[in-house]
């Protein structure tokens, strides 16, 4: 689609060679990222993609401030981030974790435990279920006993239960079975589409960004070696192997 | 009253009989327990010593600077040996043993000494440095065992605190289960003892006193403020630590420092 409208949205996510982060496997003070610049627009949808020990959860932790970045800057909607309050930039701006913990207790309970003393209705629990493509029915049962893929699409629903601008996802699908994978990543892809939610993905899953489309950046020892298109993303997966 | 037997010199050296016959079973059953035993034995004799003599002159000087000297040295020693009992280094946990043991104790005997028993004068070493090293050393225990539990659950637990965090939880929201859960462990114990005490076994200090003259009545009294003295200065200096300590995990800007973690 051309674009007949000349102005284009400005960015609402924007990092300046970004040098730092934390990674388990690395000495705290060795840099894991090395002069990360790229920006995003609102409504956009971008992957971020490469091998393990590359850099990709520690660049998404720096985006909703789990980490700080030695050198560089990340602006949200114009502004510093570590001018911003912490607690609100997670809010606007949701990281859903690689390993999606249920807390003890039914689904109801998992999704009515917010920060700030925030009140849920009842109504707004099953929009929250609907968004994920789950029954109300599943606010009655027992959070830790669910499939790793309905474990998976509450944490997403708890995310969105906060009202998110921009939601950051680390490896979605990874500890998923091929049909979950599928609900999940079309589930993901409605949101963007849909709902018209800023998407930020981290995946090794080629299967993911084809579905997903938008652009994808390739990174590789910390830094960004290459930014393509989904589908030419997709087809340099299978001819890497 | 008769008088109390005193342990002669010989007779202390024939209680070593019982220390041989350890080192028979050691022995034959190849435990190969012989060198320890004998380290733990020299050690027992020569550390049990050095404080009765210390004992015997801190009482006959009788003066309130070298009771408060001989507190801070144990401050001292109390706080090193907890936070070595922390499985992972803790940049200032030394410092903050030192603070939360010190104010756990230091009110604890203050309160017992002064309102309970009402000893005079304030100082007097009979009275304020056994019960002093009671406190101590029950604090201490309490206060390790909370940092060690606090650490334990961080680690296994570190995906729910970030999952918290993530949802836009404050830092200290984010561990308030561990928090509860470390100061649970470090209290238990001591409600675990006062709930057995005197059924199987006499507590020491109660033994002591009975051995030495004591009523057993008068000896009961005493035992009782000391299972409560315990359970308030564990739970006081645990809770302390904990508070000091919990935010050291995390940063102003609720961020877990995940390198003293994992």
């Amino acid at each position: 689609m051309e674009l007949t409208n000349e102005t284009e949205p400005e960015p609402i996510l924007v990092c300046r060679e970004v040098s730092g982060g934390y990674a388990v496997d690395v000495p705290p003070h060795q840099q894991v990222l090395k002069s990360i610049s790229f920006q995003v627009r609102a409504g956009e949808c971008l992957s971020i993609m490469g091998p393990s020990g590359s850099g990709k959860s520690a660049l998404l932790r720096l985006l909703n401030r789990f980490d700080d970045p030695q050198q560089g800057e990340i602006c949200f909607h114009g502004r510093p981030l570590h001018s911003l309050d912490p607690l609100e930039i997670r809010r606007r701006i949701a990281l859903v974790l690689q390993q999606a913990v249920m807390f003890h207790g039914t689904v109801r309970e998992n999704l009515l435990r917010r920060p700030g003393g925030q009140q849920l209705s009842e109504a707004a629990l099953v929009q929250a279920l609907e968004e994920v493509g789950l029954d109300r029915l599943f606010l009655d049962r027992n959070a830790t006993e669910l499939s790793g893929g309905e474990k998976q699409r509450i944490s997403i629903a708890r995310s969105l239960l906060g009202g998110p601008e921009i939601l950051l996802l680390d490896e979605p699908t990874s500890a998923l079975d091929a049909r979950s994978l599928h609900l999940v990543a079309d589930l993901i892809t409605q949101l963007n589409r849909v709902r018209g939610l800023t998407l930020i993905v981290v995946t090794h899953q080629a299967e993911l960004i084809h579905r997903l489309g938008g652009r994808v950046l390739l990174l590789e020892k910390g830094q960004i070696i290459r930014e393509v298109r989904a589908e030419e993303a997709a087809s340099l997966m299978e001819q890497r192997g | 009253m008769k008088p109390i037997i005193n342990v002669g010199t010989f007779h202390l050296l024939l209680a070593l009989a019982m220390i041989a016959a350890v080192l028979a079973i050691s022995y034959r059953e190849r435990l190969g327990l012989e060198r320890d035993l004998i380290i733990a034995t020299a050690r027992t004799f020569l550390q049990l010593f050095v404080v009765g003599y210390f004992l015997v002159y801190l009482f006959a000087w009788d003066r309130w600077e070298l009771v408060l000297l001989t507190f801070i040295l144990m401050l001292a020693a109390a706080s090193w040996i907890a936070v070595g009992r922390l499985t992972r280094p803790l940049p200032g946990a030394r410092w903050i043993a030192v603070v939360s043991l010190a104010v756990g104790s230091a009110i604890t005997l203050a309160f017992v000494t002064h309102v309970v028993i009402g000893v005079d004068p304030w100082y007097d070493p009979r009275y304020v440095i056994p019960i002093g090293g009671m406190i101590l050393g029950n604090a201490m225990t309490g206060a390790a065992l909370a940092g060690e539990r606090f650490q334990g659950e961080l680690r296994s637990r570190v995906e729910e605190v970030e999952t918290l965090l993530a949802l836009g939880f404050a830092g200290l929201e984010a561990v308030q289960d561990l928090y509860r859960s470390a100061i649970r462990a470090a209290m238990i114990p001591t409600i675990n003892a006062m709930l057995a005490v005197g059924i199987v076994q006499l507590p020491g200090m109660m033994t002591g006193q009975i051995l030495s003259g004591t009523s057993p009545l008068v000896a009961v009294k005493y035992q009782v403020v000391v299972m409560l003295m315990i359970a308030c200065a564990v739970a006081l200096s645990s809770f302390l630590f904990l508070h000091l300590a919990v935010r050291r995990y995390l940063t102003p800007a609720h961020q877990l420092r995940r390198h003293l973690i994992v």
